[in-house]
């Protein structure tokens, strides 16, 4: 009977637990960008560093407990930034920026256990929001494959259209790839259009 | 250390296993005690790197070889090909030191001789610091840990140090009894 009362209890008192929104993509797509304009809009402090260099994400970095209130609607949640998702990961791309051979290997190394870590993390989220980098091609074997995933197990994702303010971004052939789903035009950079993302964020959660 | 699963006799080399063992077997299974002991032993004379110490935190050891030829196997069992050849690839090569021929050479201690050399651990064993589950011995020859697999994406390490990542993809549940495919939240 008191063991019942007090699951009661806890039941009433429980803290509501977070929604945890992952953040994926392929590196250099802007998500630790969107990720920061999120943390600023929310909690008025960035995520992480961001860098030309590709892979500058390479751990899985978390924002605990940001609510999000909109249109009287209020969202508790835990921002994931995820390292950038690739299929190769070739030590002698990072040469190019500057960085000798052994940092450029390490760093290879960090980042592909980066896409592993971002991978697993797949199982430990409830929502995702998917980045585009509009300037670029959709039709990637990592947008098809971590789209399908996070469809295959039924989390909410909205895809992002970033980079929205070059010139040659072309958020049509996002839209056209990937159809069945909500497709956000935003510029992570300018913070262009994010309103709207909040809204669908809190339509798909709501 | 891989040793014949009809004899015994233990390989200290990849050109032991792709030739097969003198009994006639082409079947070699992989034995973490033994690789254990040899390593253990070899550390004792301060020679080892800790490379065959563990299989992803001692985790059951589980090897496997596909070598150019054609032969497969599976865990922890590995086969020769099934050709008369005896060349092994040049970059598997076993040191002289291996074979008692060049014991003032490095890496083989006075006493050493004929053990199995480091390099032979180090490259068909996985260490807690590999993040890769597939190792590319040479051209064609490669070792698996299946045990990591079964719980990562693949992992491919080539022998430039490049790393491929082969993504999962995991397969739409069936809706449940009764249930309308489509119902989900999208």
């Amino acid at each position: 009977m008191l063991e019942k009362l007090l699951n009661w209890l806890k039941c009433i008192f429980k803290k509501k637990k977070a929604v945890s929104l992952g953040i994926y993509g392929s590196p250099n797509v802007g998500k630790t960008t969107l990720a920061n304009r999120i943390c600023v809009d929310l909690a008025d402090e960035p995520m992480g560093a961001v860098s030309p260099v590709p892979h500058e994400t390479r751990r899985v970095q978390k924002k605990e407990n940001m609510t999000l209130k909109l249109n009287g609607f209020t969202l508790t949640m835990n921002l994931l930034d995820m390292p950038g998702i690739a299929v190769k990961v070739d030590y002698r791309d990072f040469l190019q920026y500057g960085i000798d051979k052994g940092e450029a290997q390490k760093r290879a190394r960090e980042a592909t256990l980066g896409v592993v870590e971002a991978v697993r993390n797949l199982d430990r989220i409830d929502a995702a929001l998917f980045v585009i980098d509009a300037t670029e091609d959709p039709y990637t074997q990592v947008n098809i494959t971590i789209i399908g995933n996070i469809e295959a197990r039924d989390i909410p994702i909205v895809v992002v259209a970033n980079k929205i303010d070059l010139p040659n971004a072309n958020t049509q052939r996002i839209k056209e790839a990937f159809p069945g789903y909500e497709c956000v035009e935003v510029s992570a950079m300018t913070g262009e259009n994010l309103s709207r993302l909040y809204s669908t964020i809190a339509n798909k959660l709501s | 250390m891989h040793k014949c699963s009809k004899c015994g006799r233990a390989a200290t080399s990849l050109e032991e296993i792709e030739a097969g063992c003198p009994c006639g077997s082409k079947v070699f299974i992989f034995d973490r005690q033994i690789a254990q002991a040899v390593a253990a032993e070899a550390e004792g004379t301060g020679r080892m790197d800790g490379a065959p110490a563990g299989n992803n935190g001692g985790a059951a050891a589980i090897g496997m070889e596909v070598n150019g030829s054609g032969a497969i196997a599976g865990n922890g069992i590995s086969m020769a090909p099934a050709t008369e050849s005896t060349a092994a690839p040049a970059a598997f090569a076993v040191p002289e030191t291996a074979k008692g021929k060049a014991p003032d050479a490095p890496g083989a201690p006075e006493g050493q001789e004929g053990k199995v050399p480091d390099s032979y651990f180090a490259r068909t064993s996985f260490t807690n610091d590999d993040i890769e589950n597939i190792k590319v011995l040479t051209q064609g020859v490669f070792i698996l840990d299946v045990n990591a697999i079964s719980k990562n994406p693949v992992v491919l390490k080539d022998e430039d140090e490049i790393y491929y990542v082969k993504l999962p993809l995991v397969q739409k549940r069936a809706p449940a009894p009764g249930k309308e495919e489509g119902d989900g939240k999208r």
